[in-house]
């Protein structure tokens, strides 16, 4: 069965069912190749909700807040979302309906040549090369919290890629290379604070970047202060940090937010053992800690 | 003052210390006459977790060319369990400033208890020898020249 038939069958049963009040999913954009999430609320209006390889955006940002019975379409990064979620008490589980997707990756428009592809989007026709960086470092396993599961298996046929393989190359370089690198990033930032407003684990209801007393963020346009918010946005968000993407994507001026996070996620995995994404249950690293952690460098 | 003068620098340290450990031995060192750098600039906190990581880039940021972190051996925190999660914080933020290039002997973490006044002192010479080696910290700091003429 088609997948956007399946997935419109199954929805119109929840709400005829009245399991879900309200479904979050996706829709046809406005421009041919695109989409944009979509908040059903009628049983009448499943057929506007769509799922190809251009369904990027992070759904379970709009779980924020007290929800009715909600339901969710989720790709492997909404669901591994979800999880930080659940983890930090930002969702009530009675009130989740989630339908996950077997997700074959998507699709980075600046990586495929859109003219040349076929008008009809089915699933997979795009082969791997166009895939965005963090669907190809994809391990495909859904994390078992979800309620339904509707498309086909997804058979990964391509080699494994180490997802690791851009910080290895910058630990290579030296401390002024590096540097160098990251201020060089970090001085194109215009401070529009996409990356923070787009992140799923960036719930808290008063910010430290908007808080006038104390000031921790200047507004002053000065490269220091676009380091010192950056860099402060990681330590946030280390731990916690499921590698959606989507600091990356919205960000105006391209700063490669996952070169900086993933640096994190590695370390925590090396010293901690911790994967973020997996388990509801578990603690998150920095909030948790044990008598025999490694301590190198402390004296 | 001007700082930023080659022949006058002074390296600036910034001492986050715990109530509980960290502070006492200072006051230990001070009370027992011992003479260490004054380039030290001692904060007190309640606990060594309280030290949000966001403090020591705050603290660079705001001119520091060397911040250290101190408290209570793991094991004695007087809450417990503080240090072992501060224990987690310092280690990755030491590992992010590494990554971004920030030169390592800047950021340092301690163990030190009330009767560590010698190690304390030992800790403030071997950091501002280090740092007076490498020279002011120009990665991260705001310019406050700057500011004042945006102003």
């Amino acid at each position: 069965m088609d997948i956007n038939s399946e997935l419109q069958k199954k929805v119109y049963k929840l709400f005829e069912e009245g399991t879900i009040k309200r479904f979050i999913g996706y829709e046809k954009g406005s421009l041919p190749y695109k989409t944009r999430p979509c908040i059903i609320t009628k049983k009448e209006d499943v057929n506007r909700l769509i799922f190809d390889q251009f369904c990027v955006n992070n759904l379970s940002i709009y779980l924020r807040g007290d929800l009715e019975k909600t339901g969710i379409l989720a790709n492997m990064c909404t669901l591994k979302s979800i999880v930080a979620l659940l983890q930090g008490n930002q969702v009530k589980p009675e009130n989740l309906y989630i339908l996950a997707v077997n997700c074959p990756g998507m699709v980075d428009p600046d990586k495929a040549e859109l003219s040349s592809l076929p008008a009809q989007t089915k699933l997979m026709p795009f082969g791997y090369k166009n895939l965005y960086d963090k669907c190809k470092a994809c391990h495909h396993e859904l994390p078992k919290i979800y309620q339904d599961l509707i498309g086909e298996e997804i058979s990964v046929a391509c080699e494994p890629v180490d997802e690791y393989a851009f910080i290895k190359d910058m630990e290579k370089l030296t401390q002024d290379e590096r540097w160098k690198f990251w201020e060089k990033q970090f001085s194109k930032c215009i401070r529009c604070y996409a990356c923070r407003n787009v992140c799923p684990i960036c719930y808290c209801k008063e910010c430290m970047v908007d808080k006038a007393n104390p000031q921790w963020v200047s507004k002053l346009n000065q490269s220091s202060t676009n380091e010192y918010y950056n860099l402060m946005r990681v330590i946030h968000v280390m731990g916690r940090c499921t590698d959606c993407g989507e600091c990356e994507r919205v960000c105006p001026v391209k700063i490669p937010y996952r070169k900086l996070i993933k640096k994190m996620e590695k370390e925590i995995k090396e010293l901690y053992g911790y994967v973020p994404g997996k388990d509801p249950k578990e603690l998150p690293p920095l909030s948790t800690f044990k008598e025999e952690d490694p301590e190198k460098g402390i004296k | 003052m001007d700082n930023n003068n080659q022949q006058t620098w002074e390296p600036k340290i910034y001492a986050f210390l715990c109530n509980w450990c960290s502070y006492e031995g200072a006051d230990l060192a001070g009370g027992g006459r011992r003479i260490y750098p004054a380039n030290v600039r001692i904060i007190r906190v309640p606990c060594s977790g309280r030290i949000d990581p966001v403090f020591i880039l705050k603290s660079f940021e705001r001119g520091a060319d060397g911040v250290l972190v101190s408290g209570c051996h793991p094991g004695d925190c007087h809450y417990t369990e503080g240090n072992y999660f501060a224990r987690r914080k310092f280690v990755l933020v030491k590992k992010l400033l590494e990554y971004v290039g920030i030169e390592p002997e800047r950021f340092q973490a301690r163990w030190i208890s009330a009767s560590e006044a010698i190690k304390f002192v030992e800790t403030v010479k071997e950091m501002t020898e280090n740092i007076r080696k490498l020279g002011p910290n120009t990665k991260l700091v705001k310019n406050i020249k700057e500011e004042i003429t945006c102003q």
